[in-house]
């Protein structure tokens, strides 16, 4: 049996030790006779056992022994796992860290504390603050008259929950209450609207988006616009889409009988929606009009998404001179109607606060 | 192997110590407090070459060695005096030093102090060029370049294959003695031991 010289390679790691059978080794020195390679391999193994064999032996220093007993005789010596725990929470960045993180927790509890003396900011998004996204509870209110910014919390909420400011003076139709000087508070509920009809309050609407198959839906909706056979009478077809508009390619000669049916249809299909969104920007719109044209000025109004569940809040100063006239225009678009009374006029040329919820009427 | 030979024939004549260390530590148990002392000098000069050949650093190593003997101080009245003392110390020490390189500190310590080494070596050029077709870099070394060498090869070893070559070529254990203090059977140990050599190799081949 001759040996290659991988198994060779293999078993000159096992034979320095082991017992190895006679004919194994045997075979092994013959190899190491003929192949010069393995024979330097192996001799470099020896080399490097006999390294091994002749590292320096590391000196115990003089005070090997009195440093023993000095470690005896500490009275809290917890061993290795002491010292280990010791050496990685003892150090000195751990006591800086550990101190960091104490300052930090007490400036957390004082400004806790801080804010819970502090009343409750609840305001509108002003329209001069800045979007809501970036607004921020402020601790210390600007000057007056403009509300603090709304927290991002309060934003969804529905307008009936806001803080109600409060009233002034008593126009004529306005019951009194126990409002604060120069301040009105008022509900307007919106007229009704005609169904299927755009008025004032939902010209602002958003027109709902166009369908390609609208024309399709029409046509099934009037059944007598149908063509009969191929074609229309007299060869008309339907040509066209955007928009909502029906057209004839082949001349209104030869539309259906029931072309007619079929623009209205589609007309009414594409027609604004009445919708409580749409009504409320509509009305608010207006009513920034009509506070504008009563030389007001609109100082908050409700969040969208409280527009979209139907209600509205709008703050505004006017001038007092203004407020009847004013009130009728509100009148135009609705009811109104006395939230929390009003009281006695404020400061002589002092500006009226008014506070208007909007709502649409249940249908 | 006569230097293996003369290894072997030195710990047979640890008989007598072992005698002698028998009586210390009855001696110790009797509430001789010199008695102690007798037996850590006695062994302080292998405990502590074999924690310094372990772990690799000098302080780490002396810091070890003395938790041994600690342990040894307060732990002397366990030991079976119907087994060598040297071997209980020997396990001891290895299990010392087993947990020391497990610990997060001494990691951290080795890492930064082998990255201070690493560049050292890049500027200073202490490890030869591995192009020579010599068969191990070894014998180009002096002694001195030789231990650094072993040293760093032996320190990429597994706690395992660095224990017994330490036991077996650097203390000159018998393998009984060896079986003893690591807990291995005679068959595990030789089969440890060559693929430590073969690792060992290896490593000192890619230097």
């Amino acid at each position: 049996m001759r040996m290659d010289c991988r198994r060779v390679r293999d078993l000159l790691f096992e034979a320095v030790d082991s017992d190895l059978p006679e004919a194994v080794r045997e075979e092994l020195e013959a190899h190491l006779v003929r192949c010069r390679f393995c024979a330097a391999e192996a001799a470099a193994v020896e080399a490097e056992l006999e390294a091994l064999r002749a590292l320096p032996r590391a000196g115990v220093p003089a005070d090997f022994l009195q440093r023993i007993h000095a470690r005896m005789n500490e009275p809290q010596d917890l061993g290795g796992a002491g010292k280990r725990f010791s050496g990685l929470f003892g150090g000195r960045r751990f006591i800086e860290a550990a101190g960091l993180a104490v300052a930090a927790m007490l400036v957390v509890v004082i400004h806790h504390a801080f804010l819970k003396e502090r009343p409750q900011v609840k305001p509108f998004v002003s329209e001069q603050a800045a979007p809501v996204s970036k607004a921020k509870p402020e601790l210390e209110p600007s000057a007056p008259p403009a509300e603090p910014a709304m927290t991002r919390e309060e934003v969804g909420r529905p307008a009936a929950e806001f803080q109600q400011p409060q009233s002034p003076p008593v126009p004529a139709g306005v019951s009194r209450g126990s409002a604060a000087p120069g301040e009105l508070s008022l509900t307007l509920t919106l007229k009704p609207s005609p169904p299927g009809t755009a008025n004032l309050m939902d010209g602002k609407a958003a027109a709902p988006p166009f369908h390609r198959d609208s024309e399709q839906k029409a046509l099934r909706a009037a059944p007598s616009a149908r063509p009969v056979g191929e074609g229309l009478d007299g060869g008309a077809e339907v040509e066209t889409r955007k928009g909502g508009e029906i057209k004839f390619r082949r001349g209104e000669e030869g539309a259906p009988s029931g072309a007619d049916a079929v623009r209205e249809k589609a007309a009414m299909h594409h027609a604004p929606k009445p919708g409580p969104g749409g009504r409320i920007h509509g009305a608010m719109e207006e009513i920034k009009r009509i506070v504008a044209e009563a030389g007001g000025v609109v100082l908050s109004t409700a969040p969208r998404g409280a527009m979209d569940l139907g209600e509205a809040m709008v703050v505004a100063e006017v001038p007092p001179e203004q407020l009847p006239a004013l009130l009728d225009h509100l009148r135009l678009l609705g009811e109104t109607r006395s939230e929390h009374g009003a009281s006695a006029a404020g400061e002589p040329g002092a500006k009226i606060r008014l506070s208007l919820k909007v709502i649409i009427p249940e249908p | 192997m006569s230097g293996r030979t003369a290894k072997t024939m030195l710990l047979s004549a640890e008989n007598g110590p072992s005698d002698a260390d028998s009586i210390d530590i009855r001696a110790f148990l009797n509430g001789e407090r010199e008695a102690f002392d007798r037996l850590v000098m006695r062994h302080a000069d292998r405990i502590l070459n074999l924690c310094y050949r372990l772990l690799g650093d000098h302080e780490e190593a002396e810091d070890c060695a003395q938790e041994v003997f600690i342990k040894v101080f307060r732990n002397v009245k366990n030991f079976r005096l119907e087994s060598r003392f040297s071997t209980w110390l020997y396990s001891i020490a290895v299990n010392t030093c087993r947990n020391r390189r497990k610990s997060a500190e001494f990691r951290f310590w080795r890492k930064i102090l082998r990255l201070g080494r690493d560049s050292e070596e890049s500027e200073g050029g202490v490890i030869p060029d591995t192009e020579d077709p010599s068969p191990s870099p070894l014998t180009l070394l002096t002694n001195r370049e030789q231990e650094r060498l072993l040293q760093k090869a032996m320190a990429d070893l597994s706690h395992d294959h660095r224990v017994v070559l330490v036991l077996r070529y650097v203390e000159g254990l018998a393998y009984e003695d060896i079986c003893q203090i690591t807990g291995y059977n005679p068959g595990t140990l030789k089969s440890k031991l060559a693929r430590a050599r073969e690792q060992l190799h290896k490593r000192i081949k890619s230097m």
